[in-house]
């Protein structure tokens, strides 16, 4: 099965919405992995 | 990650080219006596003034960049052996070899991962992948059965106890420490083995640390944000407005989430053992670097609002 076949490529007409905000979950557990390499680093 | 995230991940893709070759430069520059700093019996750090660098941490960033530029490009043509395929295949391979030499087995089996992962999202005929792995595994396997140190390292993973006072010393200490943890754990800095019983204890073994003084509940928060970062990084990247952000998004999901499957399994005795280091949590300047500016890329795809990788009703193209 081929990827490109099934039209999981296919582009959509929806444009990007400019100023769109920033994924806070993705931050959150960024910060939260790296607040623990800190704290396990160090102590 | 804050200056990533404010240039924005489209003004990296001029870069996808001299970021490749100032890659292979660093990545050779390593191997030369006297400018490659060696340690734990691989030459793998650039010693500068005030810090060190490892090339091959900026060769993983680089090719995903390269790749995600280049296929992005390609788009139609990449089911195309000459034109899709084989380019990004002996690209990536330059990197393994430059990898391999330092030696660096692990960085090489991640150019690997980030290879295949990108071609099989962008379309490359599901043979042609089929075909190289099989065509690589006797060569994987040769590599393997010719390094001593490599044959050891699988004789350690295979049984780490009939190899505790030798080369299976590291993975057998860190099967104790997970399992001295328990299910609170120790508690913070309790720990007993980062007392020079378990080597690498700051960097490639940092989960077996967490397992110890933190016990099950701090192996499970840890899993759970690698989790996190792996659904929000494939939901960025379906959601980018184009094939560049939507490939780019994808390639550094793999780096970050495959780094981090392969570095717990190695700390619990799953995998044999690898240099490779736990993302964000590891102590290591470029690596931090690295998987920092990879989760600014990331933000920064995550504020599209496209669709291009979602599948379209109806087949419509």
């Amino acid at each position: 099965m081929e990827i490109a076949a099934t039209g999981l490529c296919a582009p959509k007409s929806r444009a990007g919405a400019p100023g769109a905000r920033i994924d806070l979950v993705l931050l959150g557990a960024v910060f939260a992995l790296g607040a623990l390499g800190l704290v396990m680093v160090y102590s | 990650m804050t200056a990533v995230l404010k240039v924005g991940y489209r003004r990296l893709a001029p870069l996808a080219y001299p970021a490749l070759i100032a890659s292979v430069v660093l990545l050779a520059l390593v191997l030369v006596p006297g400018i490659g700093s060696s340690a734990g019996g691989a030459r793998r750090w650039l010693r500068l003034p005030g810090f060190s660098l490892q090339p091959a941490e900026l060769a993983k960033f680089s090719l995903v960049l390269y790749l995600a530029y280049s296929l992005a490009k390609k788009r139609e043509k990449v089911r195309f052996f000459s034109i899709g395929f084989l380019p990004h295949v002996l690209i990536t391979f330059v990197l393994v070899l430059l990898a391999l030499a330092e030696p660096d087995f692990g960085t090489a089996v991640a150019l690997m991962l980030i290879l295949f992962a990108l071609l099989f999202a962008s379309g490359a005929k599901v043979s042609y992948l089929v075909g190289s792995v099989l065509l690589a595994l006797p060569v994987a396997y040769h590599l393997v059965a010719r390094s001593p140190y490599r044959m050891k390292r699988i004789l350690a993973f295979l049984d780490p106890w009939a190899h505790r006072h030798d080369v299976g010393y590291q993975i057998s200490e860190s099967l104790m420490s997970i399992g001295s943890g328990g299910v609170l754990g120790l508690g913070l800095g309790d720990g007993r083995q980062k007392l020079f019983f378990l080597p690498e204890a700051h960097t490639d073994f940092i989960f077996s640390i967490i397992g110890e003084e933190l016990g099950l509940l701090g192996v499970v928060l840890v899993l759970g944000l690698f989790a996190v970062v792996l659904w929000r990084g494939i939901r960025a990247s379906l959601n980018a407005t184009e094939a560049f952000g939507a490939y780019l998004g994808l390639g550094l999901t793999v780096l970050l989430s495959a780094q981090a499957v392969v570095n717990m399994a190695v700390a619990m005795g799953m995998l044999p053992t690898k240099g490779l280091t736990l993302p964000f949590i590891s102590y290591g300047g470029t690596s931090l670097c690295v998987c920092l500016a990879s989760a600014g890329v990331l933000l920064s795809i995550s504020q599209s609002r496209g669709g291009f990788l979602r599948p379209t009703t109806g087949g419509a193209r």
